[in-house]
């Protein structure tokens, strides 16, 4: 068997679970050392070979995700999810998001959607982001006592956020 | 509206017309798993649940551009030879055909665009085109799409796109497929391997008619597997590309087999001719491959080029609801296959060489 990293003879195997997979890779002494994989330090090396996309994209990453018993908005069970693979309702989505996490690695090539979204749902996005971004800068200009520069933010804040409540009543 | 029996008369667009873009890609399908924010998905929704999203749906749907001519049914106004007809042309989708009260159909007159109520989600858009045109097939559903957005809220989730009932259609929900016929490739014995390649670069390879069934007459359906982490344009490039490439595999084996087995060949197209011309019972199976033969003969020349359209539409027409749905009546099996055997003759009756050649001097 030969190094993944330098076609050597390899002699050490390493297996590391990351994303709810299991990783293995099996390299020779000199790049196992060189990797640092002989002190605990060593773990940061799946990042390496992984290729970035892996690395970056583990729903692990983004969130620590957990699964209620029971959909609040449907009834269905996480038992029943694990018995049929399907889902209630739309909210189940969020309800099961632990067990969900688990499973789409190894059915999609990524976690996060990149594709087509509704314009409505982009606006709405852009939105929590802007409000987000203006609440941030809110609290600084209160920091620096700069009451002028905060009396504007606080009314572009409501304005945007009476804005959003229209969105959501008209949706 | 359009009665079911008039939808029949018409051939669909994608079944029709042929050029040499087609003689290896039959069909691309383009389809969008869609659902109603705040409703319960059809597998676990309530019979009221279920009508209640039938109703707001169908009148959307039915206002839709070019609908207005189209066909629209609820499931169980069909009965189950009607159902299974449309699932032969690919119009609604087998687990669709089982679904009842709430399940609803409709397609336009070109039968190009087809949209499913409460199938596995609440709505499915599906969109087929002749021959390898997945973008312009996407195209298509993605306008419908985008004019069903203005009006209905679809759940969609900002990390992981449109939420589906089952979570391998998440994220974009399209699963695109194309349908190919490989004759050359599976009598040169090198099929095996292009299937497993193609299942190494996270694509799925189904039969006729989807998952679970076996490939009959030569045909393979390619679709992407992955829906979630890229945008549609990648997937569709990708899917474009490795069918594409499994196009010319197909064509450098027609061509191959030519110069190193010209009989062989000549002899399976041969005897298919001779079976179709002059069988009295034929079973579907035995028919479906005989017409593949049949199909390649045309597509190499070897016979007269129009047998490509009859071909087409004989593999569609001697499915067995089709066949029954011709003869206006249920037939059993043995029936069928007798029926089958004549339509087979009849049509090839004009397309065919007159005689048959048994001075033996030709291959």
């Amino acid at each position: 068997m030969k190094c993944d990293s330098c076609q050597e003879k390899a002699t050490v195997f390493y297996t590391q679970v990351a994303d709810g997979k299991l990783k293995k890779f099996v390299l020779c002494e000199t790049c196992a050392e060189a990797k640092g994989i002989t002190n605990p330090e060593g773990l940061l090396m799946a990042e390496e070979l992984l290729a970035p996309s892996q690395a970056a994209g583990g729903l692990s990453a983004i969130e620590p995700l957990e699964s209620l018993e029971k959909c609040p908005s449907c009834g269905f069970t996480l038992v029943d999810l694990q018995k049929v693979g399907r889902l209630g309702c739309p909210d189940c989505y969020r309800a099961f998001a632990g067990e969900i996490a688990r499973r789409l690695p190894s059915m999609h090539k990524g976690q996060v959607h990149a594709g087509y979204m509704p314009a409505g749902l982009v606006k709405q996005q852009a939105l929590k982001v802007e409000l987000s971004d203006l609440e941030a800068e809110l609290e600084t200009a209160i920091n620096d006592e700069n009451f002028e520069e905060a009396a504007k933010l606080r009314d572009r804040i409501s304005e945007l956020e009476s804005a959003k409540g229209e969105g959501v009543a008209a949706s | 509206m359009m009665r079911f029996s008039t939808l029949l008369k018409h051939p669909a667009d994608w079944m029709t017309g042929h050029d040499e873009e087609n003689s290896v890609v039959l069909t691309s399908r383009v389809r969008l798993a869609r659902n109603i924010a705040n409703a319960p998905f059809p597998g676990w929704a309530r019979k009221k649940e279920r009508q209640k999203v039938r109703d707001s749906l169908q009148a959307e749907l039915e206002a839709l551009p070019g609908m207005k001519t189209g066909f629209s049914h609820e499931l169980s106004d069909l009965n189950s030879l009607q159902k299974q007809v449309l699932v032969e042309r690919h119009l609604i989708s087998r687990e669709q055909a089982a679904r009842n009260e709430g399940s609803g159909s409709v397609v336009n007159r070109k039968q190009s665009l087809s949209l499913m109520i409460n199938e596995e989600d609440h709505l499915r858009i599906q969109a087929i085109r002749p021959s390898l045109q997945l973008k312009e097939a996407y195209k298509l559903a993605h306008s419908v799409d985008q004019n069903l957005e203005t009006k209905i809220e679809f759940a969609v989730d900002a990390k992981l796109g449109y939420l589906t009932a089952c979570p391998t259609n998440l994220g974009t929900g399209m699963r695109a497929s194309a349908m190919l016929h490989l004759p050359a490739l599976v009598l040169s014995d090198q099929i095996t391997q292009v299937l497993k390649g193609i299942g190494k670069l996270g694509l799925a390879v189904r039969g006729l008619y989807g998952e679970g069934t076996e490939s009959l007459g030569n045909l393979y359906q390619i679709s992407n597997q992955s829906t979630l982490g890229e945008p549609e344009e990648v997937i569709l490039e990708r899917l474009t590309r490795v069918i594409g490439d499994v196009a010319r595999y197909e064509t450098q084996a027609r061509e191959k087999l030519l110069i190193d087995d010209p009989i062989m060949v000549k002899d399976r197209i041969g005897r298919a001719a001779g079976t179709l011309s002059y069988a009295r019972i034929i079973s579907s199976k035995e028919a479906l491959n005989h017409l593949s033969m049949l199909r390649l003969g045309a597509d190499l020349e070897i016979m007269p080029s129009n047998l490509v359209e009859i071909c087409d539409r004989l593999f569609m027409e001697t499915q067995p609801a089709h066949l029954q749905w011709n003869a206006g009546e249920k037939l059993e099996p043995t029936a069928r296959d007798i029926m089958r055997a004549q339509m087979i003759r009849e049509q090839l009756h004009s397309a065919l060489p007159a005689a048959i050649d048994i001075s033996g001097k030709e291959n």
